[in-house]
Parts: C-alpha cells; structure tokens; sequence
C-alpha cells in the first residue's frame, strides 16, 4: 500500500478558512479535529475490499465541500463517539452538522438524512417505547452520517436503518447505541452497499439487564465494495446482545463482515453472539467473514459464527424441480437468506421491516 | 391422453454407469412401481427423468407427448409436467412453504391467480388430507421437518402442481401408520396424472393399487408383473430375479 499521504494544503487551508469564518459555536473543537484528521494516519484495515478507499479519501474534491455548520441549540457535543476515534470521524467532525432528536413519546419517528456530512444525536427517554426509520438516500460523491443513541433507563427502541446511497457514493456511516438500565434496542439494517461502503454499527452496553437485538442485511452488486462492522461491549452485569449480519454478493462485489465481541471484567452473566453469513451469488465477487472475541470473565456466553458460501446447489435443483428457473431459484435463494433473518424480528417490527424488503430483495 | 416414455436410457454418474438401458411406457392415469435392491438405480432413475446436473445421459430418450425431455431444462420439465417427488427432500430455510405453494400454485395453475381464497381453500383441504394442522405451512420449505413430514411436504407440493407425471421416490419411507394412510391417499388423488412410485414395501401398495411393478437390478429393469409381484418380492427378496 501507498504511503498515506496528507490532504492537498490548498484544501486543507480553505477548509480551515470555513471553519474560522463560520459561526459554529464548536470552531475550537472542529479545527482540532481537523488537525486531528490531518496529522494521523488511517488504521489499516486487516482484509479490508477496501484499501483504496483509504487512499481514495484524498483524491475527493474536498474543495467542493461546503459545510453549512448547522448546530441544534441543544448539541451539547456528548462524545459516545470520540473525534479522535478515526481518521473518518475527525474529518467528519470537522466539517458536519450536528442534531439532536429526542423521542420522547410512544410513537414512530422517521429521520432522513439531508446533508452530506451529519452527526445526529438521538434520545429515547426514559420509559419511553419509539420506533425510528432513519432513511439515507441521494447522489453523493462522499458523504458520512454518524449518529449516538443514547437509550434511557427502561425505554425501548425499534431502529430501523435504510441505506440506499447511489451507487457511486463513497460512504462512512456509523452508528452506536448507549444502553442504560433495563433499556432494549431492536435494530434492523438493510444496506445496499455502494461502491465503497464502510458500515459500524456498535452496542455499548452500559446499564444492567439491557438487550440488543441487531439484525442486518446488505446487498452487494455490480462491483460493489463493503466493509461491515458490528461490534458488542459489554460493561455490565447481565447484559445481552444478539448480531446477525447477512450479506447478499453479486456482479464482482466484494465485502467484509467484522464482529467484535468485548466482555468486561465486570460484565458477569453477559450474553452475546455473532453470527455473520454471506452468499456469494457469481464467481467474481469474494468475501470474508471475521468475528473476534475479547473476553476478561468467564461467566459468560458467547458464540460467534461466520461463513461465506455459495447457493448450494441442491436447494437450486430442487426449486428447478419445481418450475423455477435458474435466476428465480437464485432470487428465491437471495431472498430467503434475508427473510431467515428478518423473520426473527418481532412483531409488528417484523412486519414492517419485511414489508419494505419485499420491495427490495 | 398422455404418455411418457423412457426408451433404452443410459447414465452415469462420476464416469460410473448406473442406468444401462431403461425401458418404461407410462400412460395417463396409470400407477407404476418400481421395486428393486439398494443401489440399482432406482432413484438415479428419477433424478435423470428430471435433469439432475450430475448425471450424464449416454443413451437413449425419454419423451412426453412426444416432446423430447432430455432436451430441456429442469424447469423447462417441470413445466412440461413432471414432478419428482424426493427421496431425500432438500431444506430452503427462509422460504415460508405457504408463501413457496401459493409461488408454485400461481406457476402451475395460472387460472387460479387471482383467487387467494381460493387457494387457500386448497391448501387448507390439502393439509387436512394430510393430516396436518395449517401452521405448518408457517414453516420454513422442508426446515427441520421430520423424515415422514418431509415426505408429506412433497405430496402437498405434488397436489399444488398437479403434474401430468410424477415419480415419488419412496414417498412411504419413514411414515407411521395414519402418515401412510394420509400420503397414500394424497397419490390416489392425483388421479389424472401418470405415477410412478418407487418403494421397498409392499405396504403403501396395498392403499393404491399398481398398475404394474417393475423390478429394477443393477440399472436395468428386469421384471414386470402386476401387483401380486409385491408380495411375491417380499417374501422371495430379489435373489432368484438376479439368477434368472
Ligand atoms: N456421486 C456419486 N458418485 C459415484 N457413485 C454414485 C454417486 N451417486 C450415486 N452413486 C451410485 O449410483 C448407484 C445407484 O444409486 P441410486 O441412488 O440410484 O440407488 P437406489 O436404487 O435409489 O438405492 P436405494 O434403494 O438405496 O435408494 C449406487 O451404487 C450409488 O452408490
Ligand atoms: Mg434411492
């Protein structure tokens, strides 16, 4: 790999330009993230389809950018994500805007995301059941969407994350969850990658006896490149976090699926399994699947799986046997590896997620 | 009427013939049963009659109504109307078999589509003909059934498609005593269709009387006689066919 070199000064100084001119009130925290952004290098990804990405993120026309700096009055700039956690996020924090939305009633949300570089803080009140549709459409040549999920003590949540960037776009979208006490999160993510997607979804869990239900499905085709991540830290007792992370590959797409599992010292009786599955559909695309554990207690339980298969040849020849021709028996088969996961769901989340997928997969 | 007809048909699997000159005429309505020891070719029967991939045609034909189906594609033959009922059903987790009949249902019988209740009118007759509550269908195609459901699940499937042939691979293999009465009934149902049923036991064919029995040894079908054959088998096993 290329040594990784700095952003164009030119760029880098009108950007600085930007930020001095504008009238954000986090100007400090944003030029240090840009500075941040500028003098560290990007981690290397082990396996990644995606080195070039890295690279890539400097031939962007970043001179083209223009930041609106909009900041919710309420954007107390609360760090579940640090700026400094990754080069993306520093770049991301120098130049997004910043929301806040807080659900605080027993009802749906929706969000669509409107700006090309967004930092979105949600808030499920305390005792509070919401359900979110968080939609990430459009044309974009780059764009990141970070969002911090904070779920209070005793609420519940359904998040529902659609992504469906144009197939050009060069995306770093992340998503983590703060799980308070007796909190519940069940989150689905269907994600039809572009051509370089970078996806994390991470789930802290922070309050005893809170649950994760993290189910997603991305969709890889014609040369897409998609890194996945879904990530499980446990910091208390009796926590519980189920992933399961299927990936659809076709037309010379490639992808990754990425679990980390972290179990805490202190996070007795934790509950927490990965399970990864990726399908790959021609002989052009490749994938890897790579689950990893850290675990410092022993009274716990976890499991992780991961796999990449091709459609098994059997399962076609009997739906041929049965009228379907090779295509239908491969969408049939596509479909089904999407449908095994969404049906785990419950209702009436599980009606509503496979509502949409019909239209999808 | 219709007829299908297998003449002088050879195969192999792996470089390894194991069909060495079949000859089968079924008609229309007519039940066959084919009966024979482990390993003769019996079940490469079926799959060839259906295109499995693996097997190389290295003679012969098989024709329906004329039309040469070692030409076509599984589907293609299938559509044409033959089914094959399984000897061992396969697993598609993830499609629903009330979702994966109303597909079929829709493909096979194209004046039903628009009538929903209709079909569901069927399905529901066809799973109490079977002995089976209609949660089944919740299921996942063939997911964790039992030997003997998955037998069932081939029979409601051949009952969707209503083939103008079907051949059932030992669709009595691993069935309890009402589950045989049930499966049993659902082949007699299929009246218009040709059956050829291939089975170890004499059993199922006390419920649907054959047509004719043939008696299949190392690839070849060597014996044909009506259904006293059966019995005759059962109590003589195969020995004194080979030395004849
Ligand atoms: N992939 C393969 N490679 C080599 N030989 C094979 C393969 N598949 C099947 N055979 C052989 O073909 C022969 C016929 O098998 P087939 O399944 O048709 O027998 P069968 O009559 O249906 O037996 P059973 O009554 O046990 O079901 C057997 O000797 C079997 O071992
Ligand atoms: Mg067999």
């Amino acid at each position: 790999m290329v040594g990784l070199k700095s952003l164009d000064p030119i760029v880098y100084s009108s950007l600085r330009e930007k930020i001095l001119s504008s009238n954000s009130r986090f100007k400090e925290k944003r030029l240090e993230a840009l500075d941040y952004f500028e003098k560290n290098d990007f981690q290397k990804e082990k396996d990644s389809p995606i080195q070039g990405f890295y690279m890539d993120y400097y031939s962007l026309p970043y001179s083209e950018i223009d930041p609106s700096f909009k900041e919710y009055k309420e954007f107390d700039y609360a760090n579940l994500i640090p700026f400094n956690e990754n080069k993306f996020i520093a770049f991301h924090y120098a130049i997004s805007d910043y929301k806040i939305l807080t659900l605080d009633e027993n009802k749906e949300y929706e969000y669509v995301q409107n700006s090309d570089f967004e930092h979105l803080i949600l808030k499920v009140s305390k005792d509070v059941k919401a359900s979110l549709t968080v939609k990430k459409k459009g044309v974009r040549n780059f764009t990141s969407l970070v969002c911090e999920i904070i779920l209070e003590e005793n609420s519940s949540l359904n998040y529902f994350d659609i992504q469906e960037y144009h197939s050009d776009t060069k995306n770093y979208s992340m998503k983590r969850f703060d799980l308070k006490e007796n909190s519940r999160n069940q989150c689905f993510s269907y994600e039809k990658a572009s051509k370089w997607s970078v996806s994390v979804t991470d789930h802290y869990f922070t309050g005893k006896n809170s649950q994760g239900v993290n189910y997603s499905a991305f969709i890889a085709d014609n040369e897409a490149h998609v890194d996945f991540k879904n990530n499980s830290f446990h910091f208390v007792p009796n926590t519980k976090n189920d992933i399961i992370a299927n990936g659809l590959c076709n037309n010379a797409s490639q992808a990754v699926s990425r679990g980390l599992i972290h179990i805490n010292k202190e996070a007795p009786n934790t509950l927490s399994h990965f399970a990864s599955n990726i399908l790959l559909l021609d002989n052009k695309s490749k994938a890897n699947a790579l689950p990893s554990l850290e675990i410092d207690n022993n009274n716990v339980s976890s499991k992780h799986a991961a796999a990449v298969s091709n459609v098994d040849k059997q399962q076609k020849f009997y739906l041929n046997s049965r009228g379907f021709g090779d295509k239908e028996a491969e969408q049939l088969i596509s479909k089904a590896f999407v449908f095994k996961i969404s049906n785990k769901l419950e209702s009436p989340f599980k009606e509503q997620v496979n509502t949409f997928l019909e239209t999808k997969v | 009427m219709s007829i299908l007809e297998i003449k002088d048909l050879k195969a192999s699997i792996e470089g390894k013939q194991v069909l060495k000159g079949v000859n089968l005429t079924v008609k229309q309505g007519e039940v066959h049963a084919i009966m024979g020891p482990n390993g003769s070719g019996k079940s490469t029967l079926s799959l060839v009659l259906m295109g499995h991939p693996k097997y190389v045609v290295e003679g012969g034909s098989i024709t329906l109504d004329g039309v040469d189906v070692l030409s076509l594609k599984t589907d293609e033959r299938a559509k044409l109307g033959l089914f094959l009922g399984f000897q061992y059903p396969v697993e598609v987790p993830g499609v629903q078999l009330n979702t994966f009949l109303r597909n079929i249902d829709q493909k096979f019988n194209p004046e039903n589509k628009t009538g929903l209740l209709k079909f569901k009118a069927q399905l529901s007759s066809n799973l109490k003909e079977l002995g089976w509550q209609d949660e089944i269908a919740n299921r996942y195609l063939n997911e964790g059934f039992s030997g003997g459901e998955k037998k069932k699940s081939e029979i409601l499937q051949a009952l969707t498609v209503k083939p103008k042939f079907c051949i059932l691979d030992e669709p009595d293999s691993g069935l309890d005593i009402d589950a045989l009465k049930s499966v049993a009934k659902g082949v007699s149902e299929l009246t218009n269709a040709g059956r050829i049923i291939i089975t170890h036991y004499q059993r199922i064919l006390d419920y649907i009387k054959p047509d004719k029995i043939h008696v299949m040894i190392d690839g070849k079908l060597v014996l044909t006689g009506d259904h006293t054959l059966a019995k005759e088998l059962e109590a003589k096993g195969y020995g004194w066919i080979k030395e004849s």
